[in-house]
């Protein structure tokens, strides 16, 4: 990475840079996957060529204020969906599908390939779909340059793990992006954090979860599996949002800015409200690409009910190809569509802290289902998540360790709740003299929904202070916060030295 | 104020990004940090082995990610305080795990998350989980039992005598067993082994099974999966007791002074417990040693970094082996145990103060034998000892099968854990030919 970065301010101009990036990101992804690196470039070029197309029916097009595409536009669009969504399809469901298909017909219809799954494949093939659809549309104007739109689509720091970046969030940032040194720097602080929860949270709660959520519920009981669901709960947030505010910092440092994936979904009150914090560019990606050309909810009933169900299925197998994932949209679909009817009413009449349970309680069922090996595993799992095996099941309260875990997961919790932005906003908020209301800091600062800019994660706002002394404090408390980030940095290198349990969770999207 | 935060956090992470890669090049172009640094020395005493090289380069490699993954640990095997930084890690997480076994009264908990290793604060000392019931062991313990009872019939003139050590992952006095049921034990093995050799005159099988963990660590090392001197002596009058050999009582055990122990338990489980280790007052001086094998794969480049120059010296004493190994610089993680008792190879140990009426032995073993081979040498005029149990050895393919030597020994011991004898044939199908 440190080479990386030099290199890149070492090249002279926009387009070396960019060039670059391109090419750098080639080579990281050539780390991890030598052979399918040549997937990726045939993907970058094949969106480049469709997306050609669709620019140049676009300019035919004699009044672009009221965009029709043409029939060749819009044959030029399935045809790159088709491309798109047949390689991603063969890669991830080839075995799924021969699994099943032949399972059902007691014969071997298909062979099953057993290809392993390119990474990223799932997040750089969305990336394509949005950006050629955006073209089609003529939201944005198509990349002349293919090592430009390659480096849009292939860019390393989001290329494993997301988010999902629109082309028309950077389209822009492309050819008139600033690096500064105050940008570099915040990237730098985003980058820490993210490396933090990933490797000093997600990677130490996922040892307990891997081992428990293995095992069959007979064997952990109550306790067993409530403490690695538990468990499995922190992993996956830390995890992913460790992996997005790495990707966002580091997109920083090379001055782009992306938008927010992940907005404290554990604070949500219901699981409408976690799907507006959780993954945010994969829940916007369906809602706009998928939903709302569906029709969305300006439909009838049964029609909008089905556009729903459709959205939640693709996105449970966009997950993985497994029955599992499917029954996890399901799960959502129905979950959602029974909030959305009745289930936020009621809740709304509800203390706050009864509502923040049901959400963490469905969420955690969200992710049993989730994480569970096949349905049968999930049966047991159900079971003894009600009791049905007693409190340890077979084993012993010693030897399941969720013991062990205990602080940790008050530190976690901890950390998926916005408390260090709110100790801020309270400081900067007294430094200003200014009065704050209840709700101020949850509507109007970081964790407000609509907030999705990354301008203001990792930085101090003193630009209002004019007391001259409590800006010292301020100033002393920011400091303060920098060394514990260059601690937390530290830690988080030695334990990725030390060759610590590093698991890779996303081998299935 | 916010410049110099922004160049605080700049150079700070900088720093820690690009030390490592700073100092593999200059390690490369000859540059020599300083010993504190661990930069420079060839060995990690944490890993108990040598750093890794610079990979090979080959499109083999590259695609198929080889050269990725050792790079990488190369260059991790280069950063600065590296074993220092990862036993901090570890302490950390053995603190935070420590206080809620203080609070749920667990005496054996965790090293670090995940470790196998279990700590003991009321005896200061290191338990591996135990070790799940594994088929193959059953299998190759009924294989060697198999063989040797043709061998031992072939041969009706010669004894042998089985000494199973109790390892702590197999032994009833680890306290972690209660963690999970249907386990195998070294008694088990044992009974399967006498099983297996029943009816015949000429072999015997033995080994002490614990059953109470104080007692197993009086004889164990606290942070070792070996046995210390107690334990060996143990063992080894247990054996005489069958071989009609005189029992060796009379002996004091003194401490190293000096020396810091840590062996492969707290090497695993990243704990130091910091042992000083001890020895028996038992005479060694009139035996010599004439090591006529080659060192088992472990050890050859180990002794080739030692001394690259120096032609391999043949005839030794226990005294000269333990003497290079006091006055050495030590580590606390470094190997006591093969070092100070001298590694299991091809050697003859002569006895100058035994008569030819005291005969000639043969001891096979693995590095359990290392401790115990003085105390059977002492019995007898020459005593051969052999690797094979070593559980790294085994047949070079292309070369001659190894077969057993008895050469004119009346008295044949085999010591090693169950894990050693239950592999012994698959690594050397020939030896009992």
């Amino acid at each position: 990475m440190p080479v990386c970065i030099a290199l890149y301010y070492l090249m002279p101009g926009r387009a070396a840079k960019n060039i670059f990036l391109f090419l750098a990101s080639l080579v990281f992804y050539a780390w991890g996957e030598p052979v399918y690196v040549v997937l990726m470039i045939v993907s970058v070029f094949a969106n480049y060529m469709f997306a050609t197309l669709l620019g140049r029916e676009a300019d035919h097009t004699s009044d672009r204020a009221v965009h029709k595409p043409t029939k060749k536009a819009r044959l030029y669009l399935i045809l790159d969906l088709v491309f798109n969504l047949g390689v991603l399809g063969f890669f991830k469901y080839e075995g799924f599908l021969a699994q099943n298909l032949n399972a059902l017909l007691g014969t071997e219809l298909i062979p099953d390939l057993a290809l392993p799954l390119p990474v990223g494949i799932s997040f750089y093939t969305l990336q394509a779909v949005s950006y050629v659809i955006d073209v089609y549309r003529g939201e944005v104007e198509a990349q002349r340059n293919p090592l430009f739109l390659g480096m849009y689509i292939a860019c390393f720091p989001q290329l494993v793990a997301g988010p999902i970046v629109r082309y028309s969030t950077i389209q822009e940032q492309i050819v008139n992006r600033k690096e500064t040194m105050a940008g570099f720097c915040d990237g730098l602080r985003l980058f820490s954090v993210g490396l933090a929860k990933k490797v000093l949270l997600a990677n130490v709660v996922a040892i307990l979860a891997t081992e428990l959520l293995s095992m069959q519920g007979s064997e952990l009981g109550l306790i067993g599996v409530w403490g690695g669901l538990l468990a499995y709960t922190f992993q996956i947030y830390f995890d992913f949002a460790g992996y997005s505010d790495m990707a966002i910092g580091l997109g920083r440092m090379f001055g782009f800015t992306y938008l927010r994936n992940f907005n404290y979904p554990y604070i949500s009150r219901s699981a409408t409200e976690f799907w507006r914090r959780w993954h945010i560019s994969l829940g916007s990606f369906f809602r706009d690409y998928v939903y709302i050309p569906l029709g969305g909810n300006r439909v009838s009933t049964p029609r909008w009910l089905l556009n729903i169900a459709i959205v939640w299925l693709l996105t449970g197998i966009w997950h993985g190809a497994a029955w599992t994932f499917v029954l996890w949209g399901a799960y959502y679909g129905l979950l959602l569509i029974a909030e959305k009817t009745l289930l936020l009413k009621l809740l709304k009449r509800l203390p706050a802290f009864v509502q923040h349970i049901y959400a963490l309680l469905t969420i955690m069922v969200g992710w049993l289902i989730f994480a569970s090996i096949d349905i049968g595993q999930l049966g047991t799992l159900f079971a003894a998540l009600v009791g049905a095996y007693g409190l340890t099941g077979t084993s012993s309260f010693a030897a399941l360790g969720v013991w062990q875990y205990l602080p940790v997961f008050a530190l976690c919790a901890c950390a998926s709740m916005p408390v260090i932005p709110w100790i801020r906003f309270k400081l900067v908020a007294w430094a200003e003299h200014r009065e704050v209301k209840g709700g101020d800091f949850i509507e109007h600062d970081l964790p407000a929904p609509k907030m999705l800019s990354t301008e203001r994660l990792c930085i101090f706002d003193m630009s209002k202070v004019s007391d001259v002394k409590r800006r010292r404090v301020l100033e002393v408390v920011a400091l303060l916060a920098d060394i514990c980030l260059i601690v937390l940095f530290m830690c988080a290198t030695i334990s990725v030295i030390s060759g610590s349990f590093n698991p890779f969770i996303y081998f299935r999207f | 104020m916010l410049r110099f935060r922004n160049a605080l956090v700049f150079i700070s992470i900088a720093l820690v990004l690009c030390v490592p890669f700073t100092s593999t090049v200059l390690s490369k172009l000859g540059v020599v940090f300083p010993k504190w640094t661990g930069i420079s020395e060839p060995v990690s005493y944490l890993d108990g082995g040598f750093k890794h090289g610079f990979p090979q380069v080959s499109a083999q490699t590259i695609t198929s990610g080889e050269f990725q993954d050792n790079l990488e640990l190369f260059l991790a095997d280069h950063v600065p305080l590296r074993d220092n930084a990862v036993l901090a890690k570890s302490m950390t997480e053995h603190a935070i795990i420590g206080s809620m076994a203080f609070a749920s009264s667990y005496d054996w908990y965790p090293t670090y998350f995940g470790s196998d290793t279990f700590y003991s604060d009321q005896y200061d000392a290191l338990a591996p989980l135990p070790a799940d019931f594994d088929p193959q062991i059953n299998a190759g313990l009924s294989a060697f039992a198999e063989n040797l009872t043709a061998y031992a019939q072939a041969h009706q003139d010669v004894n042998f005598y089985i000494y199973m050590v109790d390892q702590f992952a197999y032994s009833e006095a680890n306290p972690l067993r209660d963690l999970e049921d249907d386990l195998p034990s070294t008694r088990e093995f044992i009974t399967l082994l006498q099983d297996g050799t029943a009816g015949l005159t000429n072999v015997h099988v033995t080994g002490i099974a614990y059953t109470d963990v104080g007692e197993y660590l009086q004889n164990y090392w606290r942070s070792d999966h070996h046995w210390n001197n107690k334990g060996a002596l143990a063992a080894y009058n247990a054996l005489a007791l069958l071989a009609s050999k005189p029992l060796i009582e009379d002996v004091e055990f003194t401490n190293l002074e000096g020396i810091i122990f840590n062996g492969s338990t707290a090497r695993y489980g990243r704990y130091p417990v910091d042992e000083i280790p001890f020895d028996s007052t038992f005479d060694v001086s009139n035996l010599e040693m004439d090591i006529y094998g080659e060192l088992p794969p472990s050890e050859q480049a180990m002794a080739a970094e030692k001394s690259p120059d120096e032609e391999k010296s043949t005839i030794t004493t226990p005294q000269e082996i333990r003497e290079a190994y006091l006055n050495s610089d030590h580590d606390r993680f470094d190997a006591f145990y093969e070092n100070y008792y001298g590694d299991v190879i091809d050697t003859l140990i002569t006895n100058k103060a035994a008569g030819t009426e005291q005969g000639e032995a043969l001891l096979v073993g693995d590095s359990y034998a290392s401790a115990i081979q003085y105390y059977i040498a002492g019995q007898y005029e020459t005593t051969y000892v052999t690797y094979e149990l070593y559980w790294e050895s085994t047949d070079t393919p292309g070369e001659e099968p190894h077969t057993l030597d008895l050469h004119n020994a009346r008295d044949v011991y085999f010591v090693a854990n169950p894990a050693d004898y239950a592999s012994l044939l698959d690594r050397f199908p020939e030896l009992f030919r």
